[in-house]
């Protein structure tokens, strides 16, 4: 399909014929905040061009003719931008549409608002506007029409890329699952990693590996987000209210498969193509560095893309410089970066993997690495910047350290000598954040809708760079839990339970510890450590710990034995049993292993005397245990045992009461 | 393939437990297909493949007469024929392994006596030697019954119910990742998402016939004489394995000093590679995957392989529909099944005075067939006697037999020793051994056989 199809001649052509998509402006969430505030997210700058320009650039190289582009907020914003670009001049090879509907809050709404408008006439391409991509799109909309003919009811053909399951590009909330029939290309079940509540485990209904020889199971694919649909696509949006997501459509397509009459197909993308939806910080960063890398060629930083833009240079190391920068001679620039024009870096400073936009001044001595600084922004002398996006027209005073998924929004102000790893912005906001300083606020993200599962807040703040060690966890748990099903894991190697294990791991530890003289808060630690490795409840330890140090002396000299150890164990007992309920706990070992006939039976009083007289039982405690334990008709010998040690311990209570009075 | 790299055992103890209307009379093993005994096809195949040896395992009922029927057949392969004791009711696979284990020096490759196949066992063997695999199994598309003359199996009609395998096969490297049958799940296979990050690209085949044809590694047959609560390789011993390379060894110290008691030996200190596989391993550059940065084979010890081999013939003779299927079709891939191996059509012991045999019949040592009398794609064991004016068509005929004047049979199987009364006409029938059918009846898709056979089955 040749470029530069003036109106006339898209007039001319049957309606079919032209290619159209539809690109949404918005992300619908708030993974960008605080730089969404007031920009939406297609106009965020990547590597100094913003996404959606990107997006336009590439649909015009693959193939489309006409774009409707879906604005639901800041539509001002969006059409002053649209309206200086070079997609509405004559010459133009799109013919660009902006529909507006600013009371959309999820890609549903926008899909029904799609429909009740009436303007798509065919096939259409779904794209959101974060999208970097050099795709060639008519391959896939043939594929799609060939499929068309076999399936009536085909809907939408998803188009997935390889990205393997340790993948840069797989952003966490991205981990998706796909089981595709590979002769139909039909899209049999797709999951998303946080969708289900059993984490380990996947269930693949059986009904689709039955109802056909083979079917292919991918979890080294992401979705690109962008989709072919047919006519049909739209209509069933507005059919089905409680589609709100593309996730909700394809989920929901699947499950009522036969109900709809609707069937999706998958589109795998060949290794030399390259699509990708920023719709997150990871992304952000990934895609930015692909591109450093060329990845995406054609849509590299030194294709120019619109003739109002200067030139990029190209140097080695993937370096690109914009006419004009002023660099000092001591400045060193290197391993894939991009200095907007206009900006000037000052001596002794460092910028490394980082792309810096137009017109920023930069001091000296500054420490830039794996960093986005847009456009016109002002770092001051000393600046440490890693791994930090700092938002347009900020100004980063001298001194400051800037670390670690650290995010400014547009404008801020971050005074002298401060550390920060958080998100700030330039406004107090309706939820009146805390200030740090002129036009600094730290944002507060609630974290209802975000994928507070994996790791709390804190996954937020690390989002842009996710921590490496969170990776290895999950790691970790799949080789626990990597048998295969549950079913008959025969007798041959008997599966202890959790707390079993962690029980002789213990047993163990105080063995070895004893006998080798080790130090009791090694011992801690290793108990602690084993802890985590079985998953075992704090409550669980307490008991488990105390039963171990009881069981532990042997049977000829048992008592003798005990106290010994009980001596030498007494700061690991203070360590763990330091409240009422961990005190409960305790108890509740001792009235374990006493039992009736047990070795531990005369030696009760004393061991709980010395707890008492160490303050690791409190008077309180030790009685309620007792009231508890005289209703117990199976612990009588314990009682009987107790009696005396009870007796005494009411009558001190009763005379500390009387010399109180 | 060098002759020392493998050693070959052929399972031949079966009692054909699926199909008892036709192996009343004689084993599973020798029943006829093409007046060849089933367990020929697999000893032919081997043969094919380079074996100059090879262990049948028999039952010991049966020993001196397999014995006799393989003399006949000119086979090359030495044969070393064990006949398990009597006194045990039924021998799974793993225990007839068990019971030869003095006999495995090397890897083995285990063949089942009920395959009929056409596969080369090449790529098998190449993933198993290029791998230190401990398991390779081979997989055949599974066949549609044959379609080309649509004939309905002899025998009363039963539901034939297959049982499916569960083959989950990561097609980048041929690691066999899940074995199971379907059976064994309901709603939902579960996957662990572990599993699916070692293996991201999995492919979930439920129609794949098992050729039972299974390279192992000579430890797998250490470790089953040391674990002999496992008594099948099909049911308990594959899967076990299979589910075994994910999982790492259990922490042994600990357990020792706690329990005090044996020490049990588990499956990984079996597995052991070889000296030098793991010399060479740490200094080679070779990855099976892509993607991560873990170690070769993710450094999994015990590794699965699976070979689909989608092109070729390939048929169990366990049922008897199977049974019913492959004699129709044998002739027509004789040459492929068994490797150029010179087809007896006529015996030339046999006496042929009919005009009208047709060339997909055969005629068995010293058979007599009447003038006046035709046949179509039929084959007729030894010392059968074929009366004037009767009509065979599709039939499977053992040895002994007597059919008297003007019977009709078409698509039938008679057993050894059966007669045929005059004037009778049977269509879709199965008769049983040493049953003498009456003169002047006609049945039509029966089980017919003596009355203590009957309440046998």
């Amino acid at each position: 399909m040749s470029r530069g199809k003036s109106k006339k001649d898209l007039d001319s052509l049957k309606t079919e014929d032209v290619v159209q998509a539809v690109v949404v402006a918005d992300n619908f969430s708030d993974a960008f905040v605080p730089m969404t505030n007031d920009v939406p997210s297609c106009l965020l700058p990547l590597v100094n061009t913003c996404l959606l320009d990107h997006t336009l650039e590439w649909l015009s190289n693959a193939g489309v003719q006409e774009v409707f582009l879906f604005c639901s907020r800041q539509v001002d914003k969006v059409r002053e931008h649209v309206r200086n670009s070079k997609w509405t001049v004559e010459t133009s090879p799109l013919l660009l549409n902006i529909i507006v509907s600013e009371t959309c809050l999820t890609l549903g709404d926008a899909m029904r608002d799609l429909d009740a408008k009436g303007l798509i006439r065919g096939d259409f391409i779904l794209v959101m506007g974060d999208t970097v991509a050099n795709v060639n799109l008519l391959p896939i909309l043939e594929k799609h029409r060939r499929l068309q003919k076999s399936d009536k009811g085909l809907a939408m053909t998803v188009v997935y890329k390889y990205a393997g399951p340790s993948h840069a590009g797989r952003a966490p909330q991205d981990d998706i699952l796909v089981a595709v029939d590979k002769k139909t290309s039909k899209i049999l079940f797709h999951q998303k990693r946080n969708a289900g509540s059993d984490q380990r485990k996947v269930h693949i209904p059986m009904e689709i590996i039955m109802d056909r020889p083979s079917v292919d199971i991918y979890n080294d694919f992401v979705d690109t987000q962008i989709s072919i649909c047919s006519v049909s696509v739209l209509p069933l949006f507005s059919d089905n209210f409680d589609f709100q997501t593309r996730e909700d459509f394809i989920k929901g397509l699947l499950i009522n498969e036969e109900i709809l009459a609707s069937s999706l197909a998958s589109y795998f993308l060949s290794d030399r193509e390259y699509a990708a939806s920023v719709n997150s910080w990871p992304m952000y960063k990934n895609v930015t560095q692909n591109m450093i890398h060329r990845w995406t060629y054609p849509l590299v930083p030194d294709m120019l893309m619109s003739e109002t833009e200067k030139p990029y240079q190209y140097l080695k190391g993937n370096v690109y410089k914009q006419h004009p920068v002023t660099l000092s001679r001591s400045s060193i620039i290197e391993d894939g970066c991009v200095i907007g024009g206009g900006s000037k870096v000052g001596e002794g400073s460092s910028i490394i993997r980082s792309v810096v936009g137009r017109n920023c001044q930069i001091g000296k001595d500054v420490k830039i690495e794996d960093s986005f600084i847009w456009d016109g922004c002002i770092i001051e002398d000393k600046c440490s910047i890693v791994k930090t996006v700092v938002g347009c027209n900020c100004i980063v005073r001298q001194e400051a350290i800037l670390s670690q998924g650290c995010i400014l929004g547009q404008g801020v102000q971050c005074p002298a000598k401060f550390r920060c790893s958080q998100r700030l912005q330039s406004s107090p906001g309706d939820e009146e954040f805390e200030q740090i300083g002129e036009s600094a606020y730290i944002v507060k993200l609630d974290n209802d809708d975000s994928d507070s599962d994996d790791g709390g807040p804190q996954q937020i703040w690390n989002e842009l760079f996710p921590n490496e060690k969170f990776d290895d966890d999950v790691d970790g748990e799949s080789d626990a839990s990597s048998e295969l099903s549950d079913v008959s894991d025969r007798s041959l190697s008997p599966v202890l339970d959790d707390t079993k294990l962690f029980y002789n791991e213990v047993v163990d530890s105080l063995k070895r510890g004893f006998e080798d003289k080790l130090h009791c808060d090694n011992l801690v630690l290793e108990i602690n450590s084993s802890r985590y490795a079985y998953n075992v409840s704090m409550g669980e330890v307490n008991l488990l710990v105390v039963k171990a140090i009881l069981n532990l002396p042997e049977s000829d000299s048992f008592l003798t034995q005990l106290w010994q150890m009980l001596t030498y164990f007494m700061p690991i007992l203070k360590n763990y049993i330091k409240n009422p309920s961990a005190q409960v706990d305790c108890l509740q070992a001792l009235k374990e292993v006493a039992g009736p006939e047990s070795e531990m039976l005369p030696g009760v009083v004393k061991f709980l005397n010395i707890l008492y007289n160490q303050d690791i039982l409190s008077e309180d405690v030790i009685l309620k245990w007792y009231s508890d334990l005289k209703t117990d008709p199976e612990s009588k010998d314990i009682c009987k045992v107790a009696a005396p040690f009870i007796k005494w311990l009411e009558e001190a209570e009763e005379e500390s009461e009387d010399e109180s009075d | 393939m060098a002759p020392w790299e493998f050693q070959a055992v052929v399972l031949a103890a079966g009692k054909g437990s699926r199909m008892t209307e036709i192996t009343g009379g004689r084993p599973k093993c020798l029943l006829p297909i093409a007046n060849m005994p089933l367990v020929w096809y697999p000893l032919r195949m081997l043969e094919r493949e380079g074996f100059l040896d090879a262990i049948l395992i028999v039952a010991d009922t049966d020993k001196s007469e397999v014995q006799a029927e393989l003399e006949k057949c000119n086979l090359t392969i030495r044969l070393d024929i064990v006949a398990l004791p009597p006194g045990k009711d039924d021998w799974g696979t793993a225990d007839s392994l068990h019971f030869i284990s003095e006999k495995i020096k090397t890897d083995i490759v285990v063949v089942s006596c009920d395959l009929v196949t056409d596969a080369s066992l090449s790529p098998a063997l190449e993933l198993f030697r290029k791998n230190e695999a401990a398991v390779t199994m081979l997989f055949l598309k599974s066949m549609e019954v044959s379609s080309a003359e649509n004939l309905p199996t002899p025998g009363p009609k039963t539901k034939h119910k297959p049982e499916r395998d569960l083959v989950g096969i990561n097609p980048d490297s041929s690691r066999l990742v899940l074995l199971a049958s379907v059976s064994d799940f309901e709603e939902t296979l579960p996957l662990s998402r572990g599993l699916l990050r070692k293996h991201p690209h999995l492919q979930l085949h439920s129609r794949l016939l098992d050729s039972h044809i299974y390279i192992l590694r000579k430890w797998v047959c250490k470790f089953l004489d040391h674990e002999r609560s496992l008594s099948t390789l099909k049911g308990e011993l594959l899967p076990y394995i299979v589910r075994k390379q994910s999982s790492k060894p259990a922490p042994i110290a600990e357990d020792v000093s706690v329990v005090g008691g044996t020490v049990k030996k588990d499956i990984y200190q079996f597995a052991e590679e070889s000296n030098i596989v793991s010399k060479v391993m740490p200094k080679s550059v070779y990855n099976d995957h892509w993607g991560d940065m873990k170690d070769t084979y993710q450094g999994d010890k015990i590794r699965c392989y699976a070979h689909i081999a989608t092109s070729s013939f390939g048929l169990r003779v366990n049922t008897l529909q199977a049974y019913a299927s492959v004699t129709r079709q044998v002739l027509q891939i004789w040459e492929k099944v068994t490797g150029g191996h010179p087809l007896v059509r006529l015996h030339q012991s046999a006496i042929v005075n009919s005009t009208q045999v047709d060339d997909s019949t055969m005629v068995g040592e010293a058979s007599h067939l009447a003038e006046k009398t035709s046949y179509r794609s039929s084959s007729i064991g030894s010392h059968c006697t074929v009366l004037s004016k009767t009509r065979i068509a599709n039939c499977i005929i053992m040895n002994n037999v007597k059919i008297n004047e003007r019977c009709v049979l078409n698509n039938c199987i008679l057993c050894d020793g059966v007669e045929i009364g005059t004037n009778t006409e049977l269509k879709d029938c199965l008769v049983g051994e040493k049953h003498v059918v009456a003169s002047g009846e006609k049945h039509d898709q029966e089980f017919l056989a003596d009355e203590d056979v009957l309440m046998e089955i």
